[in-house]
C-alpha cells in the first residue's frame, strides 16, 4: 500500500528536486549566463554540480525513507521529470524576457512562425508537466491496500499477532471454469514474521496434517492464498494453519459468515446467474 | 550473439515474469449416473493434465488412483463406502472435495 503521506512532503522532494536541478543549471555555461549573467568560472561549476547531486541523492533518500522502496522509486523519477520541466520552462521564461529587452528586431513573418512555434511548444510543455502530475495524483488516489480495509480480520494465532483479509472485499473472480476462488492477505506482525515456516488457508477443517490447504506465498509483508470457494454454506468455516519455525502448529477458524458476509452474498449471485 | 541477447531479453521481459505469477489449483466433481467426474486446473485458467487424483476413504486409505486426462478431467466408479478425492498438487497445493460437495450424490 502507498503510504498515506501528507502533501508537504509532496512539495519537499519537488522543492528539493528544483534546487538540485537549478544547481546543476547553475554549472551549465549557457545556462549560467542566463541564470547569473555571467560565465561561471571552474571551480564553481564542480561546487554547482556536486550541489546539484547532493540534493538530488538527498531528494532520492527522502523518497525512499517516507514512501519505501517500491513507490519511493516510482515518485523519484516522476519528481525528477517534474522538477526538471519546472527548472526548464524557468530557464526558458527568463530567457525570452531577456531577449524581449534587449532584442526587438523581429521580422513580422519571423514573429509569426515563433508564435506557432511557441504554442506548439507550450502544449508540450503543459502536457509534459500535466502528465506526472496525473500520474502521481492517481499515485495518491490508489485505493486502501486489502490488509488496510475495515472488513480484514486482526487476531493472534498462538503468539503470532495478524492481519488477514481478502483481496477484494466480498467479490472473489471465477476461473474460465466456473470456479469461484477468492485470494487472501496475510501479514504477521514484524516481530512475529522471522518464526513462520509456513502458513495454510482453506475452507472447513483439515482432515489430517497432510493436507492443510493452499499455502501463502508471496513476500512475508504481504502473503497470499487463493482457494476455490464451490459449496460454501453458512456453517462454511474459513480454517488458518500456521506452521511456526520451531515446528509447531497453530489453528484458527472462522465462521465465513460472520467475518466476510458479502463473499456468501457474491456467491449466491453468481450462482444465481449461471443458473440463468 | 545478438540474437542470443534478444532472446534472453524476451525471455527475462516477457515469460520469467508469467512463471513468477502465482496460480492456485481448485478442483471439483459431480456424480452421474453412478459415476464421479471431476475437473481439475489453476486459478489462472490453465489445465492440471497428469496431475495425481486419489478416492481415499475416511481412514485415508487409498482406494483407487488416477491422473488428471488431457482434458483436466478424471472420472471414478463411486465407492460402496464414505470417501473423499484428493487433488495430489504436493504440500500447499493440495485441494480436498468431500463426498458431501459432490454435486449428484
Amino acid at each position: 500500500m502507498m503510504p498515506n503521506i501528507s502533501l508537504f512532503w509532496y512539495g519537499l522532494v519537488i522543492i528539493l528536486a528544483i534546487i538540485g536541478f537549478l544547481f546543476f543549471a547553475m554549472g551549465s555555461k549557457k545556462e549560467s549566463l542566463v541564470l547569473l549573467n555571467r560565465e561561471i568560472l571552474a571551480k564553481e561549476k564542480v561546487l554547482f554540480k556536486s550541489f546539484g547531486w547532493i540534493f538530488l541523492v538527498i531528494t532520492f533518500f527522502v523518497c525512499i525513507y517516507l514512501w519505501y522502496f517500491s513507490y519511493g522509486m516510482f515518485l523519484y523519477f516522476g519528481v525528477l521529470i517534474l522538477a526538471s520541466l519546472l527548472v526548464i520552462v524557468f530557464i526558458g521564461f527568463i530567457a525570452y524576457k531577456k531577449e524581449e529587452n534587449f532584442e526587438n528586431k523581429a521580422y513580422k513573418e519571423e514573429k509569426e512562425n515563433l508564435e506557432d512555434f511557441k504554442v506548439w511548444k507550450i502544449g508540450v510543455l503543459v502536457t509534459l508537466i500535466l502528465l506526472p502530475l496525473f500520474v502521481a495524483y492517481n499515485l495518491y488516489t490508489l485505493p486502501k491496500h486489502p490488509l488496510e480495509s475495515e472488513n480484514a480480520i486482526k487476531d493472534k494465532i498462538g503468539e503470532f499477532e495478524f492481519v488477514l483479509s481478502e483481496h477484494r472485499t466480498g467479490k472473489g473472480f471465477v476461473t474460465s471454469q466456473g470456479m469461484p476462488m477468492q485470494t487472501y492477505h496475510l501479514r504477521f506482525c514484524e516481530s512475529c514474521d522471522l518464526k513462520i515456516k509456513y502458513a495454510y488457508l482453506r475452507v472447513n477443517k483439515p482432515r489430517n496434517l497432510s493436507n492443510l490447504g493452499i499455502v501463502f506465498d508471496a513476500p512475508y509483508w504481504d502473503r497470499t492464498s487463493t482457494i476455490q470457494l464451490n459449496n460454501l454454506n453458512d456453517k462454511s468455516e474459513l480454517y488458518l494453519t500456521v506452521v511456526s519455525n520451531n515446528g509447531e502448529i497453530y489453528q484458527k477458524s472462522w465462521n465465513i459468515k460472520e467475518v466476510f458476509p458479502k463473499t456468501l452474498e457474491w456467491l449466491e449471485k453468481n450462482k444465481m446467474e449461471n443458473i440463468k | 550473439m545478438i540474437k542470443m541477447i534478444k532472446r534472453f531479453m524476451f525471455l527475462g521481459l516477457f515469460v520469467l515474469p508469467n512463471l513468477a505469477l502465482a496460480h492456485s489449483p481448485f478442483f471439483m466433481c459431480e456424480y452421474d449416473d453412478g459415476k464421479i467426474f471431476c475437473e481439475g486446473g489453476y486459478s489462472d485458467g490453465s489445465r492440471a493434465s497428469g496431475v495425481k487424483i486419489k478416492l481415499l476413504n475416511n481412514d485415508g486409505k487409498v482406494l483407487e488412483e488416477k491422473k488428471l486426462d488431457e482434458l483436466s478431467s478424471v472420472s471414478f466408479t463411486k465407492p460402496n463406502e464414505d470417501f473423499y478425492i484428493l487433488f495430489d498438487g504436493g504440500t500447499g497445493h493440495s485441494v480436498e472435495v468431500e463426498m458431501g460437495d459432490i454435486s449428484g450424490i
